[in-house]
């Protein structure tokens, strides 16, 4: 389809969504639902958090797709409001359940972490694995700040001047907060 | 932290790695990492956290149920205007609605009692449309309703 | 009473006066003019297809029709006073004429001609319920058929 007619689509979309109709609102929940997922897993890397967060995420989107201007793209716009609620997500659930709060892919960890060499288990797998859990670790345990832009990097594999955009930062910023991430990934897989 | 060489540092193979240099210098990025072991290491590590963290990203969201997904939404939304309803009519007490009603029917009486016309109201019931005539150049007209609405539908074919 | 009540309740009171207050202009003089609408839809059994435009009237339409396709090739609005002439062209060198001949408190008579050439094809006489539409087909038109929807309001 042309560029030309893709927005065209999406300003019917709209108009149709501000006129309160459901079924705008089951396209704009089908077309967008797995893009939003990814970025919402991005930031807790836990499945159910996942899906809590883009429900509350495209209920705000119903309660103010009155305010959404049109000279932005609905996919910018529902990925802030992602953005946001995944970094308001964390801190919130971060306060009330410290202690009690448990991903439910830690299960994946235990299993690995308790899982013996042996036979049917060859040494490159096993060790490409653990590689693969540690990085995974690290990039849970990356503050906020880098990863929101990491996350819109890799997930999204938005250029430096989009996430800028996004994020409302300079382009600087994004490639040091890049260059740091990765540091800190390394770091991780050296020690 | 070191520098994988003395001519690069790493935040430059990490724009490299996001394809954000200018094209002579990405070329010249290109060809060192063919020969430099320290830069070709860190470009490997650094392209694998991307890969590794997509991949993973992919397949955790597609084991995600999103059936239940637009349900709940809808559910939640109805749950917001439910409650914004109860909220508004909680405000004032029962009296007070009471003396409102009382208010109001006064006042429709009153306009539709001193008013020549009638209130101009959409009537919702029954068929649009009453046909009162047909002509024409034409070999069968049929007329009829959709269920729902009862929009009328006027058929013809031509001679 | 009013004097008895607080600043929020006479707020509301207010609010519902002029509510009321608001019909009284449009009661006064609704039935000068008619706002009529017309939407040629070219109707078919091709390929599935919807015009965005046309959702809702295509929901309605596929309780009696069996087209697959419905496309929006001409949409008019006008606003006709009463005996004025509303003319919409259409393809093969048809036009379709509508003309309210009575505005009244609830329904429009709209007299509407289809042309072919100049000479009248078909011809109808309708009372139509105030923001309400009805629809007409159909002249074969491209592996298919011309229907008409329009709608009145009174102004």
């Amino acid at each position: 389809m042309a560029l030309k007619n893709d927005k065209v689509e999406e300003e019917k979309l709209v108009a149709r969504l501000q006129q309160g109709q459901e079924w705008a609102f089951n396209i704009l929940v089908n077309q967008y639902q797995n893009m939003l997922l990814k970025i919402a897993y991005g930031f807790t890397l836990d499945r159910e958090e996942s899906l809590e967060i883009v429900q509350d995420v495209f209920v705000s989107a119903h309660k103010n797709i009155k305010t959404f201007r049109q000279d932005a793209s609905l996919a910018g716009w529902l990925r802030k409001i992602t953005i946001n609620t995944s970094l308001n997500w964390k801190r919130k659930w971060t306060r009330r359940f410290r202690w009690s709060h448990h991903s439910i892919e830690d299960k994946d960890e235990a299993l690995l972490l308790n899982a013996r060499k042996d036979e049917n288990n060859p040494e490159a797998l096993f060790r490409e694995k653990q590689q693969e859990l540690i990085v995974m670790k690290s990039i849970k345990k990356l503050p906020d700040k880098i990863k929101a832009v990491f996350v819109l990097n890799t997930i999204e594999g938005l250029s430096y001047d989009e996430i800028a955009q996004h994020l409302n930062i300079k382009r600087g910023t994004v490639s040091s907060r890049l260059h740091h991430a990765r540091k800190i990934l390394l770091k991780s897989m050296e020690n | 932290m070191k520098s994988p060489c003395k001519e690069y540092d790493k935040e430059t193979i990490s724009k490299f790695v996001d394809k954000e240099l200018s094209p002579e210098k990405n070329d010249e990025i290109k060809k060192h990492i063919q020969e430099c072991d320290g830069c070709r290491n860190i470009f490997n590590h650094y392209t694998q956290f991307s890969e590794l963290f997509e991949q993973n990203t992919v397949r955790q969201v597609d084991e995600i149920d999103t059936k239940m997904l637009r349900q709940n939404v809808l559910e939640q939304i109805k749950r917001k205007e439910v409650h914004f309803l109860k909220k508004v009519f909680d405000y004032f007490s029962p009296k007070f609605y009471l003396k409102i009603a009382s208010v109001l029917v006064i006042m429709v009486a009153g306009l539709v009692y001193f008013q020549a016309q009638p209130i101009n109201f959409i009537d919702t019931a029954g068929a649009s449309a009453i046909v009162n005539s047909v002509d024409g150049d034409v070999s069968s007209v049929m007329i009829f309703e959709t269920e729902k609405s009862k929009q009328t539908i006027i058929w013809f074919s031509e001679a | 009473m009013i004097r008895t009540l607080n600043i929020r309740s006479k707020l509301f009171v207010m609010c519902w006066i002029c509510f009321f207050a608001s019909f009284l202009p449009t009661t006064a003089i609704a039935g000068n003019a008619a706002r009529t609408n017309v939407r040629v839809i070219h109707a078919s059994q091709g390929q599935n297809f919807i015009d965005s435009e046309l959702r809702d009237l295509a929901e309605e339409l596929g309780s009696v029709f069996k087209y697959t396709s419905y496309r929006l090739i001409k949409s008019k609005t006008m606003t006709l006073s009463n005996n004025q002439q509303g003319v919409v062209n259409l393809p093969n060198k048809r036009s379709l004429i509508v003309t309210p001949i009575k505005i009244g408190g609830k329904k429009i008579k709209y007299q509407i001609n289809i042309l072919k050439s100049g000479d009248q094809i078909f011809g109808t006489q309708i009372l139509l319920k105030n923001q309400r539409s009805i629809t007409i087909g159909g002249p074969k038109f491209k592996n298919g058929y011309l229907l008409f929807n329009i709608s009145g309001a009174i102004k």
